[in-house]
C-alpha cells in the first residue's frame, strides 16, 4: 500500500507543504488522513497540498479534506490545494469543490496567500 | 447496424478496498479495447471505484470475504459494466443528491460517490436480487458516440 500513496512534507515557516505521489483511493485515504491527523496535533493548521504527483483520485480521498477542514479553520489555519493535473482538478471541479478551497496553479501561490493572511494581521494587531 | 454483442469479459474481486486498483485496470483495458479514449476509460474506472467502494462500504459493512463479480460488455454503441454483488440490496440511487450549502455535514453520508457516477456514465440501472438473479445487479452503461 506504501507504494500506492507516498506522502512527505516539507516545512515553510509555519506552513506544511504535503506532496502526494501515487493513487488516492477508498484504499489509500486512511494513510493520508492519519498523517494529516498528526500534522495538525503537531500544531499544524497551515496546510498546503501539492498535487503534482497524484495519478488518481476518488471520492473517498476528497473526502479527506473534507474531514480536517473545519480544524484546521477553527485554528485559524486552512487547506490550500495545488499543481492539480487537469484530470485531477475535474474531479474536484464536479463536486464544486472550488467554492470551498482554495485552489491555486502553483503552490507559491498558495505560500503567499497564508504569508498575505498574516501581514495582514500583524498590521490589525498593531 | 445492429446492437449485437461483440465482446464480453468477467473479473471477480474481494470486497477489500485493496482491490480498487486491479478493478480499475480492468475496466480501463476493457473500455480502450472497446474504442474509448483514454479520458473516458478512466472516467467509467472511476464511475465503477465509486460504486464498488459504495458496495464494500455500505452493503458488505466492510466485511472482506465478499465478492463483486465486475462484467463489461462491448456493444456496437455502448460499453455496459455490470457490477453483481449477493450483500443487501442498496441502491445508490435512493442515496440523497449532496447540497453544496450542507456540504461539509452530508460529506458523510456517501453521497458524493453517487453524483460522481452520475456525472460520468450515461445510464444506470438498478436491478436488486431477486427479479433476475439471485444477486444484485448495477449497470453502468456509456455510449461510444456522445448522446444529445
Amino acid at each position: 500500500m506504501e507504494e500506492k500513496l507516498k506522502i512527505s512534507h516539507r516545512l515553510k515557516e509555519e506552513i506544511a507543504l504535503v506532496d502526494l505521489i501515487g493513487q488516492l483511493d477508498a484504499h489509500t485515504a486512511p494513510l493520508l488522513e492519519t498523517y494529516l491527523q498528526n500534522l495538525i496535533s503537531d500544531k499544524f493548521f497551515k496546510i498546503i497540498v501539492n498535487f503534482r504527483g497524484l495519478d488518481y483520485i476518488s471520492s473517498a480521498g476528497l473526502g479527506v479534506f473534507m474531514s480536517f477542514i473545519e480544524e484546521v479553520r477553527a485554528g485559524n489555519g486552512d487547506i490550500k490545494l495545488s499543481d492539480m493535473p487537469s484530470k485531477i482538478f475535474k474531479i474536484f471541479d464536479l463536486l464544486g469543490f472550488p467554492l470551498l478551497y482554495e485552489i491555486t496553479d502553483k503552490e507559491d501561490e498558495a505560500i503567499e496567500s497564508f504569508l498575505n493572511l498574516n501581514k495582514a494581521k500583524e498590521i490589525n494587531e498593531q | 447496424m445492429n446492437n449485437n454483442l461483440l465482446i464480453q469479459n468477467q473479473f471477480k474481486a474481494l470486497s477489500q478496498f485493496s482491490e480498487l486498483e486491479n478493478i480499475r485496470n480492468f475496466v480501463v483495458s476493457n473500455a480502450i479495447s472497446a474504442g474509448l479514449n483514454s479520458e473516458d476509460a478512466q472516467n467509467i474506472a472511476l464511475a465503477v471505484d465509486e460504486a464498488c467502494t459504495n458496495l464494500i462500504n455500505y452493503s458488505f459493512q466492510k466485511e472482506t470475504n465478499r465478492e463483486i463479480r465486475l462484467l463489461v460488455t462491448s456493444k456496437n454503441n455502448s460499453l455496459e459494466i455490470d457490477i453483481f454483488d449477493n450483500g443487501p440490496s442498496f441502491n445508490p440511487l435512493d442515496l440523497p443528491e449532496v447540497n453544496l450549502n450542507n456540504y461539509f455535514a452530508e460529506i458523510k453520508k456517501g453521497g458524493l460517490g453517487i453524483k460522481i457516477i452520475k456525472s460520468l456514465v450515461d445510464e444506470i440501472v438498478y436491478i436488486p436480487a431477486g427479479i433476475e438473479s439471485n444477486n444484485n445487479n448495477l449497470k453502468l452503461i456509456k455510449y461510444l458516440t456522445p448522446v444529445q
